[in-house]
């Protein structure tokens, strides 16, 4: 295979060219491998942000901590006024 | 495009719609300012990335299948037919990419008509559509900030964005759609298949999720969480404003033909139903609908700055169904007619129900949307709901239809929501929720600056200046 693409060259009728994208033909596996990765990312992003919340939590629930999180954001708000 | 007229319309079409997806761009600049400005110091990375993320999400679920339910889905299915063919809007379809309009390799794929103009216009109309998939996101994200899990709120724009507005546009804002051939439904500019559609879906989610810890009082009453940034707001909405020009003109076709006759040559914009209409009609209409909103807001609230720029953009909202009909000064009126009545609604909402709506989308998207259309269906009775045989405009075909839209935007987001919060994957941790949910970041954030500080106190110790 010496190209990707149907297109090798301009001197014929645009008007009648077809794709000009590469690996014309493969749609079909291209789109599944892209639901793929799009259904891969949404189960990543579940599972590291239920993660990051559950160990957040814990964190805050050590005696003290939630309160100094809550009045330093309190501070922000008047350093910000 | 094998005649001058037929390349210059061809080529008109699609620099036309290619400059209304930059212009519709606008919105979601002026989505996420607006909500960053309102959320809480605490809150606003999270709040920023959750709603600018929804932007690659919506738009890449509707290519996969959104476009594709648009032109499938117009009869139901199931109500005035099946499924209709609609290759040309698959993922994988080669028109679905660049293309010159030639012999299709696979052969088999049904085109319309002019196979030329369709694979020209295909990407930058589907682009128009897929920025209001995406402003139906970004109106759901700024109902539930600060408690909702990110990656719920992201499934529901995928839900709502590509899936039931989609479907809502396919029976209602389409020539060929169900409730437009049975009801005569007539939404020029989408005022119920998006705005009211995706304030019912807020509703749906705000039940169950409740509100924002401090947010009532114990004996009922609301408090008020003033916005971070009142400048982030303004300048949001006017964005908003802005990109709602480009989300106007992509609801028209530019340049069609509309003598049926086709003795004579009448070129005119349309209506996405094909009825004829020109974009000083939009012009006028929008704007006097904007100042019927601004005015009937500022009254309202008393001057309230975030109340009167919501209400211009409600206006606009309330006169969508009937903006390529109406005199200017009709809109003008129910653009503040309707922007009154949901001012009153929201805070009437609040404290009856006590469902924390950060942003007003409710009122301003669901309540503008529907209260617009049953407006319509009065002052826009007897008229042509689209270029084909549909039944004309009555006040109970936009009132079904009104309802139709509520219905798919509130169930479908209402149960799932429900199936989540089972589940205990709804909402944050009550201990995030108070920390704020950029706790995480800026904890690393100062233990960083804590570090960098130690290292410059050692080094001028080390070597006094």
């Amino acid at each position: 295979m010496d190209n990707t693409g149907l297109v090798q060259g301009w001197a014929d009728n645009p008007g009648g060219l077809g794709p000009l994208y590469p690996f014309a033909g493969w749609e079909v596996a291209i789109t599944i491998v892209c639901v793929a990765a799009w259904l891969l990312w949404t189960i990543w992003q579940a599972r590291f942000e239920n993660a990051t919340y559950r160990r957040q939590a814990q964190e805050l629930q050590r005696a003290g901590s939630l309160t100094r999180a809550v009045l330093k954001e309190d501070g922000q708000k008047q350093d910000a006024t | 495009m094998n005649t001058d007229i037929g390349a210059l319309t061809t080529i008109f079409t699609e620099f036309y719609y290619f400059v209304c997806v930059v212009l519709m761009f606008f919105i979601h600049v002026g989505f996420c300012l607006y909500e960053v400005g309102v959320s809480r110091e605490k809150n606003k990375m999270h709040t920023l990335m959750k709603n600018a993320m929804l932007i690659p999400l919506v738009t890449v679920t509707f290519f996969f299948f959104g476009w594709w339910i648009y032109f499938a889905c117009v009869n139901g299915p199931g109500i005035t037919g099946g499924l209709k063919d609609a290759r040309w809007a698959w993922p994988w379809s080669e028109v679905m990419g660049a293309h010159m309009g030639g012999k299709l390799a696979d052969g088999t794929l049904t085109l319309p008509a002019d196979a030329a103009i369709w694979v020209r216009t295909n990407g930058v109309f589907w682009g128009c559509f897929a920025l209001f998939s995406c402003t139906a996101g970004s109106i759901l994200s700024g109902a539930v900030i600060e408690r909702i899990r990110t990656w719920v709120l992201w499934i529901f724009t995928v839900l709502v964005g590509s899936v039931t507005w989609v479907l809502a546009a396919a029976w209602g804002w389409s020539p060929d759609g169900w409730m437009v051939k049975l009801l005569g439904y007539h939404d020029a500019y989408a005022a119920g298949v998006i705005h009211a559609l995706c304030g019912a879906a807020c509703v749906g989610m705000l039940i169950p999720l409740g509100a924002r810890v401090g947010r009532f009082k114990r004996d009922g009453t609301p408090r008020v969480f003033p916005p971070r940034n009142t400048w982030l707001v303004v300048i949001g909405l006017f964005l908003i404003y802005a990109g709602f020009w480009g989300f106007y003109a992509s609801c028209n076709i530019p340049i069609v033909d509309v003598d049926p006759s086709k003795e004579r040559v009448v070129f005119s914009a349309t209506t996405i139903y094909g009825t004829p209409t020109t974009l000083s009609a939009v012009t006028f209409n929008f704007l006097l609908a904007l100042c019927g909103g601004l005015l009937a807001g500022y009254l309202a609230s008393k001057g309230d700055a975030y109340w009167a720029f919501s209400g211009g953009l409600a206006g606009v909202i309330a006169t969508s169904p009937g903006n390529d009909l109406y005199h200017p000064l009709q809109a003008f009126l129910i653009g503040g007619f309707v922007v009154y009545c949901l001012y009153r609604f929201h805070y009437w909402m609040e404290r009856k129900f006590k469902i924390d709506d950060a942003v007003g989308a409710v009122a301003v998207h669901g309540v503008g949307g529907f209260l617009g259309l049953i407006v319509s269906g009065f002052v826009l009775w007897g008229s042509a709901s689209s270029s084909g045989a549909t039944p004309r405009v009555t006040p109970w075909g936009q009132a079904a239809g009104a309802l139709i839209c509520l219905a798919l935007g509130f169930l479908p987001v209402f149960f799932l929501t429900l199936l989540f919060k089972k589940l205990g994957v709804l909402r944050i941790p009550l201990e995030v929720e108070l920390a704020g949910l950029d706790h995480g970041e800026l904890s690393a954030e100062q233990e960083q600056v804590r570090d960098l500080v130690t290292v410059e106190l050692e080094t001028v110790r080390q070597r006094p200046l």
